[in-house]
Parts: C-alpha cells; sequence; structure tokens
C-alpha cells in the first residue's frame, strides 16, 4: 500500500459548490453548472454565524421570560412562560410531554448556541480542536435545531383548538414571536458556518499514516 | 454511473466516488459525512413516493383534522385552521413561518422532484431545471411537517385532562403523509440527482 495522496479542493485551488457538488476554479465567483454563489474556505465567514448567534443570544431573554400562551378559564386568566409550562406539566405526572418540552424548547435552544460559539471560538482563535469532535457536534446542532419549534406549534394548535367562547379560551404571548425568531436565527446561523474550517489546519500526515496503517494490519 | 471526482461537503478532502451497489453508502474517510447513498432505481422510487405524498398531502387537506370536546360544545378543525389560527395582526409572521414550515415548503419541494424527475425522463431536459433542483435542495432544511406531528401529540395530553379529542380522516392521511415524505427523502439523494443532471445536460450537448 503506497503512500494515500491527501489533498483538499482548496490545495488544489478547487472550490466545490455546495449546492451542486461541481468542482469549480477557485477564482469563479458563481457556479458553472448551477449558477449558485460559490464561498472560498475564508475564516471571515464566521462573522455571519456570530452575528446571527448574538440575534438569537438577545431574543432568548424575551422568549424565557415572557409568556408564550394565556389561558382564560371562567373569565380567570392565567399567563404561563415556557419554564412555567413545563413546571406544570411536571405536577401533572406528565412526565414523558415535560421532559419533551424541557429538551426541545430549553435545552437545544441554549446548547446549540453555546455549542456554535464554542465552535466560532476555536476556529477563531486556537486551531488546535479536535476535529472529530468539534464536526460531530456541529452537525448534532444541524440535525437536531429545527426540534425545538415544536413548542410554537403547541400554541399554535391549542389556540386553535381551545376557543371555547367565554367558558375557555387560549391567547398566544409575545414570547410565540422570540421564540420563532430564535429557532429561525439559530438554524441560520448552523446553517452559515462553514464546517471546513474545523478541518483547516488538519495533520494530513496523521491522518495518512491512520488509513495505511489499516489495511497493512489486516493484511498480516 | 462514471467515477466522479469530487470534494467532501464538511471538510472539503477531494475523493473519487466508487461503483457503489444496492444500498451501500459513501462516506468521507477524514470526517465520517455521508456522500452519497446508492439505491437501484431509486429515480423510480423517488417519484413513486413523492406522488404518493402528494396524494396523502391532498386528502388530509380537505377532510376534518382534529374534532374537540368540552362540556357538550364540539369544534372541528381542518388543517389549515390548526395552524392559521394566530388571528390577530401582532402573530401574523409566526402563523405565516408555521404554516410555510408544516405544509407549503413540503409541497413546494414534492412539486419540485415531480417537475425534475419529469424532466430527467423527458427527451429534452425542460426548461429550468436546474434552477428548481437548486430551489428544491435549498428549502429542504426548513421542512418541518414531522416535527408538527409530534406537536399535535404533545399540544393532545396537554388537553387531555379538560377535554376530549377525537382525529378526524384528515389526521390519519398527514400521518401516511409524513411516512411517505420520509421515504422521498430517503431516495433524494444531492450527488445522484445532480450526477443525473450532469449526465443529461452533457449528452444534449454532444
Amino acid at each position: 500500500m503506497t503512500n494515500i495522496d491527501i489533498h483538499t479542493a482548496n490545495e488544489e485551488e478547487l472550490c466545490q459548490c455546495p449546492v451542486c457538488l461541481d468542482l469549480n476554479a477557485l477564482d469563479q465567483q458563481y457556479c458553472q453548472q448551477c449558477h449558485a454563489h460559490l464561498h472560498v474556505i475564508n475564516l471571515y465567514s464566521i462573522q455571519q454565524t456570530c452575528a446571527l448567534l448574538i440575534t438569537s443570544a438577545i431574543l432568548l431573554i424575551p422568549a424565557n421570560f415572557l409568556p408564550i400562551m394565556s389561558t382564560t378559564f371562567l373569565g380567570v386568566k392565567t399567563q404561563s412562560t415556557i419554564l412555567g409550562g413545563v413546571l406544570l406539566l411536571w405536577q401533572n405526572q406528565s412526565y414523558l410531554v415535560a421532559t419533551i418540552i424541557f429538551f426541545a424548547s430549553i435545552v437545544i435552544p441554549i446548547g446549540k448556541l453555546l455549542a456554535l460559539s464554542w465552535l466560532c471560538y476555536e476556529v477563531h482563535f486556537k486551531g488546535g480542536i479536535s476535529k472529530e469532535l468539534g464536526q460531530k457536534l456541529y452537525r448534532l446542532t444541524e440535525l437536531i435545531g429545527k426540534w425545538s419549534m415544536i413548542d410554537v406549534y403547541v400554541v399554535a394548535i391549542l389556540v386553535a383548538m381551545v376557543q371555547m367562547g367565554v367558558m375557555m379560551k387560549v391567547e398566544p404571548g409575545l414570547a410565540a414571536i422570540a421564540f420563532s425568531g430564535l429557532v429561525v436565527t439559530t438554524m441560520l446561523a448552523a446553517l452559515t458556518f462553514d464546517s471546513r474550517l474545523i478541518w483547516q489546519h488538519c495533520n494530513n500526515k496523521q491522518v495518512a499514516q491512520k488509513w495505511n496503517r489499516k489495511p497493512y494490519d489486516s493484511a498480516r | 454511473m462514471k467515477k466522479r471526482k469530487i470534494a467532501c461537503h464538511d471538510c472539503d478532502l477531494l475523493m473519487l466516488i466508487p461503483h457503489l451497489k444496492h444500498r451501500q453508502e459513501a462516506v468521507c474517510p477524514r470526517c465520517g459525512f455521508t456522500l452519497t447513498r446508492f439505491y437501484q432505481h431509486a429515480p423510480v422510487k423517488l417519484l413513486a413516493f413523492t406522488l404518493t405524498s402528494l396524494v396523502f398531502l391532498t386528502f388530509s387537506l380537505k377532510f376534518s383534522f382534529l374534532i374537540f370536546y368540552l362540556h357538550g360544545n364540539s369544534r372541528t378543525l381542518t388543517l389549515i385552521e390548526s395552524i392559521q389560527s394566530f388571528s390577530s395582526v401582532n402573530y401574523i409572521f409566526v402563523s405565516m413561518l408555521l404554516f410555510a414550515t408544516a405544509i407549503v415548503i413540503p409541497l413546494l419541494f414534492l412539486l419540485s422532484i415531480v417537475y425534475v424527475s419529469w424532466s430527467f425522463n423527458a427527451n429534452n431536459l425542460l426548461p429550468f431545471t436546474s434552477q428548481v433542483l437548486k430551489f428544491a435542495l435549498s428549502i429542504l432544511p426548513w421542512n418541518m411537517a414531522e416535527i408538527f406531528l409530534v406537536s399535535i401529540l404533545v399540544s393532545l395530553i396537554k388537553v387531555m385532562t379538560l377535554a376530549n379529542v377525537n382525529f378526524g380522516l384528515s389526521f390519519f392521511s398527514y400521518i401516511l403523509f409524513i411516512f411517505s415524505l420520509s421515504a422521498t427523502l430517503l431516495y433524494c439523494d444531492r450527488y445522484q440527482l445532480w450526477s443525473t443532471y450532469q449526465l443529461r445536460a452533457r449528452k444534449l450537448n454532444d
């Protein structure tokens, strides 16, 4: 087994189209095949991600402290925040739903925010990041990000269903707007983050050694 | 299918995609990203599941979706009514977002896939094929139909102590729609679709 040549597209002066996966010359602005905008690997592209992350961090405050819905039952109006709703469900012994909502609307957005900020920080300042861990973290944030939309959908369905005039009524709260804005901005932040940056200063020799060892071992 | 050189979408490593057998997948050796999955007769299966999802989606729009009983009063909702509920002007953006992510985006995605499949099977590529394919793949991350289904179940458990809720015909149709949509997404492979496009476009130029 000879040494495997490891080249990234960037080293070969090529740039891959993110849409149609066609390889273009590095100096092209738009893809030859599908005319999508090409992104050359650039450290400053994380500025966009950072801006979106700051926006979502700001939106996190109204989303958690303003009421997400208010219930009017026989003239008595009660308002509940996201965390209040989770606690109420926990008291009513629906533990599964309480856990789902807790994870979907509190753990996932905050975890996603922290994970992406950490990735941006590592990529920008250190470069000594564990590549596999970073890549796994990024893939996880991309995958589960949209599941935090559950809470907004639940409020929408409840508002539609429970419209019984004077007797009982559910109305949405301002947190619904902030929260859906939060989900959209974190999803955009995950989409704009260029994961190729994680692999920028990868030690290619080590990777090649790892690959070469495997077939050699099995041959013996 | 011809061997094609591509770079990994996630880590930019250059490699050749080898010939794949049925149900085989090509994985980037450096970062573990699944580059492509090959299924035999994938284009036919893709079109079949796309049409199935479209049929189920149309069915789920027509009939009653949820029926809600409280102290002798009942309230019947269709699928669109259950999302488009934030009637006041303040919440118009939220309700538009919910409507788009649960119904409009899956619908547009399915329609574009039908168009692309039709274009690949026609004698000449139909106009705007690459644009339609690009559009379909770009709206894919915003498809939240399955999340809507889960949140229906969550909200049912929330009101279970107060009232009775029955499912209408549309609800079951929507569940079937989610299943066929996931099958469609399984066969919708970015690399395979664009390779087919490239092949077709080159054949026309020769």
